[in-house]
């Protein structure tokens, strides 16, 4: 490509048909709803947390069956776990500033995603644990008492859809990390 | 300018980059929908971020700055669509009936061949296809002018082969 293909190649790229300005009342709104979207979602997250901690409190104190406890300890563990690294993202996320140069930005933004993968391994990890553990639950009693647990299958039920959801996630975290480093 | 740029004037820098802010994010963002959430995005951003504009680059560099950044941030959160997704609904995109017909068509090819360079590339190729010279693309991207030269030559290369296999 000569400079006389690329001159023209620029005039054909700026001569994009024009199109009617910003209405920067509806972005500022838009904005305005989205950090509304963000708070209720991170209340929410909160209130989700403290449940299930509270539950789990519970059920120590009032000794629960063994696996209900150890399905509400994984739940809380995991939440917590979760909850504390996505909202350092976002901080993170939050805090890149728009006027920095590329190169800067482009490599914030690859750590966030290193760290997203990072979640989305020890999500994985977690829960193989988790469902290791149940099986080996499940087994102890099923030898103890000739008796299937049926919250211990319902686990695992729960356990075979997360597995697959998390991979899709780290997977697609891996291929925008990729588009990234390009 | 070293202070704050008047909202006015915000809005008006806004309005003045309008055509390049479309620009980018066409070359960022196939689906349409999210290609004009995008547009309106960095305009949104842009007229944030001159409030903060204190006059240690030109501000050509630092809008350029502030849109291609907004565009990383896009890529970041929503390009986890699947190809197929996107090439149905590029089909659908349509633009204003009052342009000739063959330079739409052109222009079309043009913003799908820079969609398919590599995000390092594309960045260079579209403040290049700006007009933006070389110095300025550096301080922009933060990388050495040399670096610029070679993504350059890689990027028209690329660009070259993409436009042919279309034709």
């Amino acid at each position: 490509m000569d400079n006389h293909d690329f001159s023209d190649l620029a005039q054909l790229w700026q001569s994009t048909p024009a199109s009617p300005p910003p209405t920067l009342e509806k972005c500022i709104q838009r904005h305005k709803k989205q950090q509304l979207r963000l708070f209720f979602g991170i209340a929410l997250e909160t209130l989700i947390m403290l449940s299930v901690s509270a539950w789990f409190v519970q059920a120590l104190q009032e000794s629960a069956p063994l696996v209900t406890q150890f399905w509400l300890g994984f739940g809380c563990f995991w939440g917590a776990s979760m909850y504390v690294l996505v909202n350092r993202s976002r901080i993170t996320s939050l805090r890149i500033l728009k006027n920095q140069q590329l190169s800067q930005s482009l490599e914030a933004h690859q750590q966030l995603l290193r760290q997203e993968l990072r979640r989305w391994d020890l999500s994985i990890k977690a829960t193989l644990l988790f469902a290791l553990v149940l099986v080996l639950l499940i087994l102890v009693q099923y030898a103890m008492s000739s008796i299937l647990l049926s919250n211990g299958l319902l686990g695992l039920l729960v356990v075979a859809v997360l597995l697959p959801v998390f991979k899709v996630k780290k997977r697609r975290a891996q291929q925008v990390l990729k588009t990234l480093s390009e | 300018m070293t202070e704050h740029i008047k909202e006015q004037d915000r809005s008006h820098i806004v309005e003045t980059f309008w055509p390049q802010i479309r620009r980018a994010a066409k070359g960022y963002e196939q689906r349409s929908a999210l290609c004009e959430e995008l547009s309106q995005d960095m305009a949104f951003a842009l007229w944030r971020a001159l409030g903060n504009f204190d006059g240690q680059c030109k501000l050509n560099t630092y809008v350029y700055r502030v849109i291609h950044n907004v565009a990383v941030d896009h890529i970041r959160k929503y390009s986890r669509q699947k190809e197929d997704e996107l090439a149905e609904e590029q089909v659908h995109s349509a633009d204003s009936p009052e342009v000739n017909m063959q330079q739409q068509q052109q222009q079309q090819r043009l913003e799908r061949a820079i969609q398919q360079l590599p995000l390092s590339h594309r960045q260079v190729m579209m403040l290049k296809l700006e007009g933006i010279d070389t110095a300025e693309i550096s301080d922009v991207l933060g990388i050495s002018e040399a670096n610029v030269g070679v993504r350059l030559h890689r990027a028209k290369a690329q660009l070259t082969e993409q436009l042919m296999e279309k034709n």
